[in-house]
């Protein structure tokens, strides 16, 4: 270790000399494990905090699964194909604004962009485009503008990483001044790994085309805790796998099919196309589509029972093998009811899909149920085959097939969009009903599905502001959470659909079913906050929305200007700055995910959040924390014994230190 | 992120509908046995799965094999509906390869065998991708010696390296098999696509027995950062986001970049090969297709261009990418010059369109123009390539019948289609485009086709159950023997005269030894105008070999039946001149009613 420290300081006492200047300057080495220098990584400059005027509002609140970088390049295309889209009748007027909104982005002073999964993002500017490190494993950045700064590393077989990371979560902020020279970066590159193993059935046989994931538990930006998926891949004929490439870590295994994962459509019509977007591996019509329960390893059936993995830096670790059992199928049966006669409906539309908790995998699980066998008679629908999980069931009753089917390439712009509205509203009053089936270890009878029309919920917006009301209101998204319906449920037309705010402040949400919501206001204008939202006299804001869908009074949403900011510092035990510090501000009322904080403390330990919602919070840092980890309720437990209360005013402006938790707590 | 998700995004869309379904009597209920073994040796199969379908029962989903089907046609929807019959709930064989489904409604079933390692096959089925043969199902009767014997797939298996020995990783490897389409054109089909690991590593296993060429890597039609972003993103899907050796070149077996050169695999029952090992440059030396746009109705560069290449070799273009190349991202307005870099030696398709700009308060379709250009690269920047584009433009046309149209159908409900012939553009652009090409006809028998793009095309008749086109003009000049050259204007526009009769053909088809063949295939081919695939008909034997083809054009015709044929594999020339002095000649005129006989053309060294 001394060795690689000395190696260190002579590499860094080689990096080139940064003349005075009134921007700043970044230079620092990229070594390997042993110290010794990496050359060929590449190295970017992330700009944090830049304004990138009406898009950061339409972004705003956007997750990306993982990382993704998006080159101004690929940006302008976005951009031009949505306005040539536009111009052609393909979208809906209320685009203009996020049209605009793109267009608006400077692209020119722009080299790419990297959208972070909690949602921040960083611009590497066109004056500082990535550098790749010279044979002495060097970079420098001169001429740099004042600010904060992540730097992140790329390597061919090292793990894409940021300055001072320590979690998923991401490095630390390198705060430039005007005149400085920060030379000492030293960034040590984690070699990637691999894990691979053999799937065999109970049987002892190879288990082919069985889905194997790596994945680790993490919250999502509503505070659910959810597995999310590293990678995934399927064995071959010889029941192996082997996931590669890996960012050294912490991980669990689990191996088996979703339900409905290989049965019928699910799969196989797609197969070469998901083979390459999705990276599921190959598949082929030569063999029974097989279906295996969850494993986990060590070989447990319960996720919470399952064992991480540690996997280091350049492990090839094998023999991650785990044993498979066939799913058993079973029968799902029930009733379609259409609620305006009370009698079953002559014709019916009915299918099972399998509900995942993974978005991304939507294709992957999807549809799998065409053979419903509905009977008009009684209303009774079966589905066979099913196997063990969670399902949706839908039923509909279909549109009565177009006289002449639309030549969509024939009509102008303006037909085109009417068309396109014609048939939202044809889908919108179509009766619909679904329901979430859960299939144990039997066959599930009595599935009662009352088909009706969905309803619809206005609502105007009021500003409160010394400014008068701001611009791109058109970004506000109104948008209930929860509900009866399934989260994936794209066969009934999802959950509401929220339509565009107008001009004058009034929205409307479409196909709202009879529930209990959470109302969720995202895209607010640059400084604006929810101040009040009331259902007729009910507080909606704090409490949940119920819709009756009898119900014809409008919702009344109160935004204001009057946003506080917090200003702090990060101190371990010893009264030392946390540089990189997780700080959270964590609202008193804990079903508000939007209200949560995070923000990470820069190299010397400071922070700072702005537009904040005025209301009482506790504020509570960690010196490492994963995404989103604050959700978690050990966490919060932590930040009520180790946080400070904080009381945001209307307007307000403070400044508050705060005591770090440090990893060892955890 | 939301942005993203307007990017074309691909989705299949699958609606299901539901026909009314009738009550089922109780009647005696029948039985149903039998083995599976393995082809050759005769042993036993044991766990191989039988699904038995119910004629009439829920309809089959088909699997397209080979190339995934990327997109629907906007308005198309994939129709899996089920008729109302229950399912039958598939059986495993025993360990003697034994089966029984002990408790079947009468009816007539089809059965199919599956079992892993074993080519997936129908019972009773005579031609790949065949009907089997149907089985019926008498109650209060056994049904015994239901036998089928399974071919054993293939594996393929080797290691991708660098010219400097590195594994190539993330590279998808995929087998190419050499076929026909429906439409009579070549095409080569992929059978599966793998993808290398860390180690370069690559497994095709459970393959149908056949000649495959195989092909790695990816095209390298232009450096497209939506293509580059798609590509990271999938490179990152696999490698945790971290960042992976990129590779740039393609080859085929054994290390070429042409087909012409290439290799074919050919994998018996059983093989396992394990070595079919490539070398290849990870980055090989590119180069540019660099040239002009212009407007062929200004003479001047548009203000606006999509400039692409398209690939012309094979299994390289089948993955979609083309669909995410954005507009403009090639081509320069100011100067009406575009530039596409990153181009290995080969053949290419330069296309150009052009979308003009809607005027305002003008109703109607945009006007789209388009050209395109063959262009080879090998061994140096093409420069000077010049795409003039033509306005895309209307057809009107009149569509006259003769004779009764079916009973239930009126001329609003035909439909007529432009097929591209040879390497339209249209072909090249993909589904958008070549859904332009559809139009209904009017009650008086107009109709209009806009928006076509200029090139060479034929006419085709969809939703007319029986008949056959008799006479096309464009602007008076035949159009049904020659293709219509459409270069985005006409005088007179179309003339289509659909006749609905047509002749004949009854017949019955046998082997060497005399015996009828019942399920097998019947191909009636005609002796000119072969790239006319609708003049191609084909019938399927019933269960006393014999059968029938109506609404067939007069002309001249040859009647053809081989024991062993690809699908569509009769618009191979090769196969024809090989089998041309076998077939039984025919001559159809309108009123024709023929009773031709058949022999059946044995498989090549078959026993």
């Amino acid at each position: 270790m001394m060795l690689h420290g000395a190696l260190i300081a002579l590499l860094l006492q080689a990096a080139p000399a940064q003349a005075p200047d009134p921007k700043a300057s970044v230079a620092g080495v990229v070594v390997n494990a042993n110290g010794e220098p990496l050359p060929n990584v590449r190295v970017s400059l992330g700009k944090m905090n830049v304004n990138l005027g009406p898009f950061m509002q339409m972004i705003v609140g956007e997750r990306p699964p993982t990382e993704m970088t998006l080159p101004a390049e690929a940006f302008k295309m976005i951009a031009e194909e949505m306005a040539g889209e536009a111009q052609a009748g393909g979208l809906p007027p209320e685009f203009a604004d996020q049209i605009a909104a793109v267009k608006a982005v400077p692209v020119a002073d722009i080299h790419e962009i990297v959208f972070s999964p909690n949602g921040s993002m960083v611009v590497v500017p066109k004056s500082q485009p990535p550098v790749f490190t010279d044979d002495r494993g060097r970079f420098a950045f001169s001429n740099v503008d004042p600010g904060s700064y992540k730097i992140m590393f790329s390597g061919t077989g090292f793990a894409r990483q940021e300055y001072g990371q320590r979690t998923a979560g991401g490095g630390v902020p390198v705060a430039l001044l005007a005149g400085q020279a920060k030379t000492d970066i030293v960034m040590r590159m984690l070699t990637v790994a691999s894990v691979s193993g053999r799937i065999r059935d109970n049987a002892g046989q190879p288990a082919t085309a069985v889905t194997v994931q790596l994945f680790r538990f993490s919250y999502d930006e509503t505070g659910q805790r959810k597995v999310q998926r590293v990678t995934s891949t399927r064995t071959d004929d010889r029941g192996e796998y082997r996931m590669y490439y890996l960012t050294p870590g912490s991980y669990y295994v689990s191996a088996g099919n979703q339900p409905g994962e290989n049965q019928q459509l699910g799969v196989s019509g797609i197969a070469g196309l998901e083979a390459l977007m999705f990276g599921a591996g190959y598949s082929t019509a030569n063999r029974i589509a097989q279906n295996y329960t969850t494993t986990y390893y060590p070989g447990v059936a319960d996720e919470n029972s399952a064992r991480p993995i540690d996997v280091q830096p350049g492990a090839d670790l094998r023999g991650i093998d785990l044993l498979v059992s066939p799913q058993q199928s079973y029968r799902v049966r029930g009733r379609v009811v259409d609620s305006r006669t009370g009698q079953p409906p002559p014709t019916a539309s009915v299918s099972i899909n399998v509900q995942t908790p993974d978005p991304s995998s939507i294709l992957l699980g999807g549809f799998l149920g065409a053979a419903s066998n509905y009977r008009p008679a009684d209303g009774s629908f079966e589905f066979q085959n099913v196997s063990a999980g969670t399902y949706t069931v839908s039923a509909s009753i279909p549109n009565p097939p177009q006289q002449r089917p639309v030549d969509f390439n024939n009509l102008s712009p303006a037909e085109r969009q009417a068309y396109s509205q014609s048939l939202q509203a044809a889908e919108l009053a179509r009766p619909k009903a679904s329901v979430t089936a859960k299939v144990v270890n039997g066959d599930v009878d009595g599935v009662l599905l009352t088909l009706g029309v969905s309803g619809s919920l206005t609502g105007r917006i009021r500003v409160e502001s010394a400014a008068g009301a701001p611009a791109g209101l058109g970004f506000v998204r109104v948008q209930l959470r929860g509900g009866p319906g399934p989260a994936n449920d794209i066969l009934s037309g999802g959950g509401p659909q929220s339509r565009p705010v107008t001009a004058e402040g009034t929205f409307r949400i479409d196909n709202v079913w009879p529930g209990e919501y959470r109302l969720l206001v995202g895209g607010l204008p640059q400084g604006f906050y929810v101040k009040e939202a009331r259902l007729g006299e009910t507080d909606v804001l704090n409490g949940p929305l119920g819709f009756t869908g009898a119900d014809l009074r409008a919702l009344d949403l109160l935004i204001s200007s009057n946003v506080g900011t917090l200003d702090g510092a990060t101190v371990d035990a010893a009264g030392q700055p946390m540089p990189g510090a997780q700080v959270v501000l964590i609202p008193t009322n804990r079903e508000r995910a939007e209200l949560f904080r995070p923000v990470v403390a820069d190299l010397n330990g400071r922070f700072s959040i702005s537009n904040i919602a005025p209301g009482e919070y506790t504020l509570a840092a960690w010196e490492a924390l994963e995404p989103n980890a604050f959700f978690d309720p050990n966490a919060i437990r932590q930040a009520e014994s180790a946080g400070k209360a904080v009381r945001i005013g209307e307007g307000s402006s403070q400044n508050v230190s705060v005591s770090g938790i440090p990893v060892t707590a955890r | 992120m939301r942005i993203l998700t307007l990017a074309p995004l691909v989705l299949v869309l699958v609606q299901i509908s539901q026909a009314p379904t009738q009550q089922q009597q109780q009647r005696p209920q029948g039985s149903l046995e039998g083995t599976v073994t393995r082809l050759g040796t005769g042993q036993p199969v044991p766990n191989a799965q039988l699904r038995l379908t119910r004629r009439g029962g829920p309809a089959q989903i088909p699997v397209a094999a080979g190339v995934p089907q990327i997109a629907l046609p906007p308005g198309q929807v994939l129709q899996g509906g089920a008729r109302g019959l229950p399912p039958v709930v598939p059986v495993t064989t025993d360990d003697r390869g034994r089966f029984t489904f002990p408790s079947l409604d009468e009816g007539t079933y089809t059965l199919q065998a599956l079992a892993n390692g074993y080519v997936i096959q129908p019972y009773g089925q005579r031609f790949p991708n065949g009907p089997g043969t149907p089985i019926t199902v008498t109650g209060g009767q056994a049904t015994k010696d239901i036998n089928i014997s399974l071919t054993p797939t293939a594996n393929v298996s080797g290691r991708l390296r660098d010219t400097n020995d590195a594994p190539l990783i993330n590279v998808p490897v995929q087998l190419l098999r050499y076929s026909y389409d429906g439409a009579g054109n070549r095409t080569y089909q992929s059978v599966g696509v793998s993808q290398t690991n860390d180690r370069g590593e690559y497994r095709l296993y459970w393959v149908t027995p056949g000649r495959y060429y195989l092909l790695a890597g990816r095209p390298t039609t232009g450096e497209n950062p939506l293509t580059a972003l798609y590509l990271a993103e999938l490179g990152a899907l696999k490698a945790n986001g971290n960042e992976v050796p990129a590779v740039t070149g393609y080859a085929f077996y054994p290390g070429v970049t042409e087909i012409a050169n290439a290799r074919t695999i050919d994998l018996q029952p059983g093989a396992d090969l394990q070595t079919v090992d490539l070398v290849f440059s990870s980055k090989p030396k590119t180069y540019s297709i660099r040239g002009k746009v212009i407007d062929s109705r200004t003479g001047q560069p548009p203000p606006r261009a999509n400039v692409i290449v398209a690939t012309q070799t094979p299994g390289l273009s089948s993955i979609g990418i083309d669909e995410l190349v954005g507009p403009g991202s090639n081509y320069t307005a100011a100067t009406g010059t575009f530039e596409i870099s990153g181009l290995m030696p080969g053949l290419y398709t330069v296309v150009a369109t052009v979308m003009d700009a809607p005027v305002p308060g003008r109703a109607g379709p945009l006007t789209r123009s388009s050209g395109s250009l063959p262009v080879a690269v090998s061994s140096a920047d093409v420069d000077g390539v010049s795409v003039a584009v033509l306005p895309a433009g209307s057809i009107p046309g009149r569509l006259r019948v003769e004779g009764q149209l079916p009973q239930g159908l009126t001329l609003e409900r035909v439909r007529l289609r432009l097929v591209p012939v040879g390497a339209a553009p249209a072909q090249t652009i993909g589904i958008a485009l070549a859904a332009n090409s559809i139009v209904q006809v009017a009650a008086d028998g107009t109709f209009r086709l806009n928006a076509v793009m200029p090139g060479d095309y034929r006419v085709e008749m969809i939703g007319v159950g029986t008949g056959f086109l008799k006479e096309v003009r464009f602007d008076g000049a035949d159009a049904l023997n020659v293709p219509i050259r459409f270069s985005g204007s006409t005088n007179n526009g179309l003339d289509v005269v659909f006749a609905t009769s047509g002749g004949r053909i009854d017949g019955a088809l046998t082997d060497a030894r005399a015996q009828v063949l019942p399920s097998s295939r019947v191909i009636l081919i005609p002796d000119r105008n072969r790239y006319r695939s609708d003049l191609f008909k084909t019938a399927t034997t019933d269960q006393n070999g014999r059968f029938t083809l109506t609404a067939v054009p007069p002309g001249d015709y040859k009647l053809f039946a081989w024991e062993s044929i690809e699908e569509f594999g009769w618009f191979d020339p090769d196969v024809l001149s090989r089998a041309e002095t076998r077939g039984r000649a025919v001559h159809v005129t309108e009123t024709s009613n023929e009773t031709v006989d058949v022999r059946i053309i044995p498989a090549e060294g078959s026993r």
